[in-house]
Formats: C-alpha cells, sequence, structure tokens
C-alpha cells in the first residue's frame, strides 16, 4: 500500500498514481484503469479507506452510498461501471442491489469481515469477496475477479436472453 | 440284645405260695462263665471280665451317668464327667441329675422321663446345661436310657459336652442374620439407587435403552418413549426400526448408517439428530449407545441413552454466530485504524505529527471500545463517551467543562465510533489551541435529546468554548476537520455547522438516531445483527 512506502521513504501525504500503478500490474492497469465506481459502505473512514485506494489503481469514484437505498438510487442515476458493496449495511439490502447489478453486467465486489455470507442468493454465492482489512494488490485482483465474473455469470455472458432471470 | 419291651414274667416260690411278679428286658441264657461266680457279658469275649468292661467304661471320654431309676441318686459317674464337673466321687454319688441340671425341677424331670417309663420311647435325647461345682455351666446334649432288666433299675445316661457345637451354632445363626440384614440393606439400597436413576433421567430429560444381539431385540424403556414423544404403540422394536422411523427426515440416513454400523460390527454409537415432537417442535437428540463384548469376543449386547440436547446445540450454533460477529467486529476495526493511519499520514506535516495525531486517534478508538465493553457491548450512553473524552481535562477543584441540557442518547457501537473520533477531535484541538489549552478556557456542551414526528431521536449537540486564547479560522483543512465533517454526514446522516467567532470555537451538531437509542442505559436492548435460523 502506497501510504507504508511513502511513509518509509519519508515523504508524507503525497502519492502520486506512479506507485499506486507499479502495485498493478500493466495487465490489470488495462482492465481496470479509466473506470467509475459506486463505493456502498456506511462507515465514513472506510469510504475514505476504500475511495483512496480506488484511486490509486486509477479508478475514479463518482458515488457513494451509506443504505441500500441510497445504493439503489445511485443505480438509477447511474454512471459508473463498478461497484465495492459492504455486505453489512443495515439489514441485508445489499443483496438486492447485488442482484441488480447483476443483472444488468455490472461487476461489483463484496466487501466483507464475516466468514460466511447465509443470506447470499445462490447464483452470486461465487462473486469475487474482499475480506477487511485488505491491501492494494487484493483490491485490485478482486475487481478483475467482478470483471470475469459478470462477463461469465451475467445475462451478457450467457448470450441468449437480456431478461435478468435468477437462476434456481 | 435286649427286646424292645420289657417281659413281664412270674416266678412260682418252691412252697407253691403266691407268685413273684419280676420284670426284665430278656431271660438270659447264662453260659458258662470262665470265672468263678462271674457270669460272662454278653457280646464281650470271655476274657474281658466285668470289671475290666467297668474300667473301660470309667475311661470313656464321654460322660457316662447311671441313676437310680426311683430315686435318681447316682450309682455311678465316670471320669470324665466328674473332672468336667468338678465333683469328687464321694460327693457325686450323694447327688441327683436335679442337682446338675439347673433347667429342671423334679416335676418337669419326671415328666421329661416319662416316655422312657411308659415304654414309649427306647431313648431320649435332648439338650439342656450342666452345672458344674464352682456354679458355672455348660451346655450338654443327654442321650438317656432306661435299663430295668436288673435291679436296682436305671437310668444310663451318655452326656456330651456340646459347648463346641453350640457356639459354632450361636456364631451361625449371627452369620445368617448378617446376611439376612445386609441382604436388606442391599435391596434397600438398591431400590433407592434405582429410584435415584430414574429421577436423574428424568430430569436431563433422558431415556435408556438396552439391546441385545444375539437375539437381535432391543428395550425402549418408558422414558424414552416420553423423551421421543411416543405413544406406547409406537415403540420402535429393534434398533434398525427406531433409526428408521425416530428421526427427523433430514437425519434419517445418518442414523439408519449409523444403526447399521453398530449392528454389524458392534461398534459404540455416538449421533446426535433431530426428532419432531407432535406438536410441530423440533429438538435435537444426543444418542449414545456402550457395546459390552461376550466371551467369545463378539458384541453380546449394548446399553445406551438418549439425551434431549436442544438447548445445548442452539447454545453452540449461538456461539458460533457470536464468534463471527466478533471477528467481523475485530476486522472492521482493523480497517478502521488503517484508514486513520493513512488518512493521519497525509495531512502530517512530520512525522512526530504522525505519531502524536495517530496514537491520539488509536486512544480515542480504544476508550471507546473500553466504554463498550464495560456495557457488554450493548449501547452505550453519549453524556458517557463526553465523560470520558473530557475526563482528562478535569481538575480537582476547577472544572473545564461542562454539560447542560437533558436526556441522553443511547448509541449503537458505530454511532458511538463516529461520535467518539469527533468529539476527541474537538477536543484536541481545544487543548492544543483552543479554550483547554490555558487555564481559564471553558467548554460548555448543550446536549438536548428528544424524539421527533417519526419517532426517530434528535440529538442536538453544541460544542461551546470561551475564556480561551483569541480564535482565527483554520487556514488549512485538517483530517480533523474532515473526519468531524465526514462522521456527523456520512456516519450519523447529520449536519454539522463549525463557527470561529474571536471568543471561542463554536460546533453545531445534530443528528437523527433510530427509534431505539432515547433512553438510558438499564433500558437498552442490543439490537445486533444476530439471527438464528428458526431451524438449525
Amino acid at each position: 500500500m502506497s501510504v507504508i512506502t511513502t511513509l518509509i521513504e519519508g515523504a508524507p501525504g503525497a502519492h502520486s498514481g506512479l506507485e499506486g500503478r507499479e502495485i498493478v500490474t500493466s495487465e490489470t492497469d488495462k482492465v481496470l484503469s479509466g473506470l467509475h465506481a459506486l463505493v456502498a459502505e456506511d462507515n465514513s473512514l472506510m469510504a475514505m479507506l476504500i475511495s483512496d485506494m480506488l484511486e490509486e489503481i486509477g479508478i475514479s469514484v463518482v458515488r457513494t452510498a451509506n443504505s441500500a437505498e441510497g445504493a439503489k438510487e445511485a443505480m438509477s442515476e447511474g454512471g459508473f461501471d463498478i461497484a465495492t458493496l459492504d455486505v453489512n449495511l443495515e439489514g441485508h439490502g445489499i443483496y438486492g442491489v447485488a442482484s441488480m447489478l447483476h443483472a444488468r453486467s455490472i461487476p461489483f465486489v463484496f466487501v466483507t469481515g464475516y466468514r460466511e455470507l447465509p443470506f447470499c442468493p445462490a447464483e452470486l454465492s461465487n462473486a469475487p469477496r474482499l475480506d477487511k482489512p485488505f491491501t492494494l494488490r487484493q483490491l485490485a485482483a478482486a475487481l478483475v475477479k467482478a470483471i470475469n465474473f459478470a462477463k461469465l455469470h451475467g445475462p451478457a455472458g450467457r448470450g441468449n436472453s437480456t431478461n435478468p432471470i435468477i437462476e434456481a | 440284645m435286649a427286646s424292645q419291651r420289657p417281659i413281664r414274667a412270674t416266678l412260682t416260690t418252691k412252697d407253691g405260695h403266691g407268685a413273684v411278679p419280676v420284670t426284665r428286658s430278656r431271660i438270659d441264657r447264662p453260659e458258662r462263665s470262665g470265672q468263678h461266680g462271674a457270669s460272662p457279658i454278653e457280646g464281650s469275649r470271655r476274657s474281658l471280665t466285668a470289671a475290666h468292661l467297668g474300667r473301660i467304661v470309667n475311661q470313656s471320654v464321654n460322660e457316662i451317668y447311671v441313676f437310680d431309676a426311683e430315686s435318681f441318686q447316682f450309682h455311678m459317674v465316670n471320669r470324665r464327667a466328674r473332672a468336667n464337673l468338678g465333683y469328687s466321687a464321694e460327693e457325686l454319688l450323694g447327688l441327683t441329675p436335679l442337682d446338675l441340671k439347673p433347667e429342671f425341677t423334679r416335676k418337669s424331670f419326671a415328666e421329661l422321663l416319662q416316655p422312657l417309663r411308659s415304654g414309649e420311647v427306647e431313648r431320649l435325647v435332648f439338650e439342656t446345661l450342666h452345672r458344674r461345682r464352682d456354679g458355672s455351666t455348660y451346655d450338654v446334649e443327654v442321650r438317656l436310657q432306661l435299663m430295668q432288666d436288673e435291679s436296682p433299675a436305671v437310668f444310663f445316661a451318655i452326656i456330651e459336652d456340646i459347648t463346641e457345637r453350640k457356639r459354632m451354632q450361636r456364631a451361625l445363626q449371627r452369620t445368617n442374620r448378617d446376611l439376612e440384614r445386609r441382604v436388606q440393606e442391599r435391596t434397600a439400597a438398591l431400590r433407592e439407587s434405582r429410584e435415584r436413576l430414574v429421577a436423574a433421567l428424568d430430569a436431563s430429560a433422558t431415556g435408556t435403552f438396552r439391546h441385545d444381539f444375539r437375539v437381535e431385540r432391543s428395550d425402549f424403556d418408558e422414558s424414552i418413549l416420553d423423551l421421543l414423544d411416543l405413544r406406547a404403540e409406537e415403540r420402535p422394536a429393534n434398533l434398525l426400526d427406531f433409526a428408521r422411523r425416530v428421526p427427523y427426515a433430514e437425519d434419517r440416513e445418518m442414523v439408519i448408517a449409523a444403526a447399521e454400523q453398530c449392528l454389524r460390527e458392534g461398534t459404540d454409537l455416538d449421533i446426535d439428530f433431530r426428532i419432531v415432537r407432535r406438536d410441530g417442535s423440533i429438538r435435537w437428540i444426543a444418542h449414545r449407545g456402550r457395546v459390552f463384548r461376550g466371551t467369545t469376543g463378539g458384541p453380546a449386547y449394548m446399553t445406551g441413552a438418549c439425551t434431549e440436547i436442544t438447548d445445548r446445540k442452539h447454545h453452540e450454533a449461538f456461539q458460533q454466530l457470536l464468534m463471527d460477529e466478533l471477528n467481523h467486529r475485530i476486522k472492521n476495526t482493523l480497517a478502521v485504524v488503517m484508514s486513520i493511519a493513512a488518512q493521519t499520514l497525509n495531512h502530517s506535516i512530520s512525522r512526530e505529527h504522525f505519531e502524536e495525531s495517530f496514537l491520539s486517534r488509536l486512544q480515542a478508538l480504544a476508550k471507546m471500545h473500553d466504554a463498550l465493553s464495560r456495557n457488554m457491548w450493548r449501547k452505550i450512553s453519549l453524556r458517557t463517551l463526553i465523560e470520558d473524552i473530557l475526563g482528562v481535562f478535569q481538575e480537582e477543584d476547577c472544572r473545564h467543562y461542562v454539560i447542560r441540557g437533558n436526556g441522553d442518547a443511547m448509541l449503537s457501537p458505530n454511532q458511538a465510533q463516529s461520535f467518539s473520533l469527533v468529539l476527541h477531535e474537538l477536543a484536541t484541538n481545544a487543548a492544543k489551541c483552543g479554550a483547554l489549552s490555558v487555564e481559564s478556557g471553558r467548554v460548555a456542551i448543550t446536549l438536548e435529546v428528544g424524539a421527533d414526528r417519526d419517532g426517530r431521536t434528535r440529538v442536538s449537540l453544541q460544542w461551546v468554548e470561551s475564556d480561551g486564547p483569541v480564535v482565527r479560522p483554520p487556514t488549512r483543512r485538517g483530517f480533523g476537520l474532515r473526519l468531524i465533517e465526514s462522521s456527523i454526514a456520512y456516519d450519523l446522516n447529520g449536519q454539522v455547522k463549525l463557527d470561529y467567532p474571536k471568543e471561542g470555537l463554536r460546533c453545531a451538531i445534530d443528528v437523527r438516531l433510530g427509534s431505539d437509542a432515547l433512553g438510558s442505559a438499564g433500558e437498552a436492548r442490543t439490537r445486533t445483527k444476530l439471527s438464528v435460523p428458526a431451524c438449525l
């Protein structure tokens, strides 16, 4: 994480995109750089952390939401192409948001502190998960997985119908 | 040999007058005697004289007595008798059996002897006591015979000292009584033990069963029927029948497999499964059986028990949930610390500055955790938080801060975290360059808590500094300011306004919490995301 590198190098504060890019490989950089993200997280410090980390990867955070309703609102307004979803938002409404994103082939990552996700719908049980606390590298890897997951398992991936069918 | 009954005969005298009745047992035919005037003893060699025989009798180790049939006086008492009794021959010849037998009177003795006299019996055998010369007594067995062949008619007694025999008899009786008593005690103890067992099984909701491998039959007792909510006619016939009918559908296969393995290989049973009671409720049952092997090494029988463990299973599941929750909170906290570290670093102008700010913020977090865990991680009072954070600025004789206003708000852990960080920033700022940096400075905190139209709790906190150094608005937006703003707006869905009049900094915070935030610590209920699934 670039915070650590700057601490060692004794240059507080500034972090150029260069350090961020060094941690992200050129491959992931191609896939992730320039994306726009929605961060659904109800803790301001966590939202700050995730946002800062995303920016280091080259992803700009266009929306934050501190509740499932807020996230749904953001979805209706659109403007983002990848999302991080805190599993622990009030209640389990986040799964509804995830299903909607999945139906629109928008990649997302579950951010969680739990071992299991007992209320996660079956078709999303293999969606990429990020375990708090995580490093920049882990975040980048999870985002790439999310893109692949959406390609393989989302409606676009299955190729045929445009209806978002929830598999039994 | 003498005949059994006396023969009555009459003899006529030579002058023909009268007859003399004579009673004798037999008419002896005298044999040629070898000795002058002495008639030989019947059944003995001629060479054995009467005198010799008399001496033999005298020396016998049995006590031998001869006493007169009418007067009862002793005619002869042999050496053994004399020795045992302690009398001399002379003394004894002046006595009768009555003198030796304290248990008899003349009358009762006569009654005793009557059957002999009447010829009803040939011999009398009875037990009684003999009294010695010195007054001590000993048990004897008396064998008594009446001899009337010759004159005088006498009673002949062989007497055995049965002291030892009696002692052994009594010992045997005592042993028997002892055994009897012990058997009774054991029986009582067994009954009591069984009662205790039944009570214990009852209290612990346990039922027992027994399976005999040799005849392939099982016995399930009443307590198992109760436990499993089965009627008498539904009693399982054997282990397999039990396995097929009793468990909840989902667990049936597992139980059948376990029962089959047990029956096949004689392994102990140790399984947990669910049952559905008639009222529809689901219970967990622990099924344990221990196999006892026979002399050939194969399984002979199994005794076992079924116990209800529903509570324990629920508890275990709840514990697992708690562990998960704990794990989750720790991870959250670590992530928050990472965030604080990153943000503090970004806004620190030097390494010392970073250390100071970072550690100070961590301490605020730690204090908040302390306060939460003191209240068992239930809600925590906002007033308590304020006291905790500002408490360091308290001196004995002077309060540098005061909390005004009514009520209190009960905060969830997340809300507590946000408030803690905000109050910490305000306090740290005041201590560095605000009212708390000088002796005269004061902070007045006004707390207003109430319910709004939707039932949600509205908290209004005013932080007003006074009598401190002259205030100027900040030149740059440090992390502290950003933290205050984002915590109130983002975490607490509230509003914050900071003003910098020269009298002292003012901060107005306005947030809305859930409807359960109103009230005191005593009323607080845990609001966690834990939920146990209906059927585990």
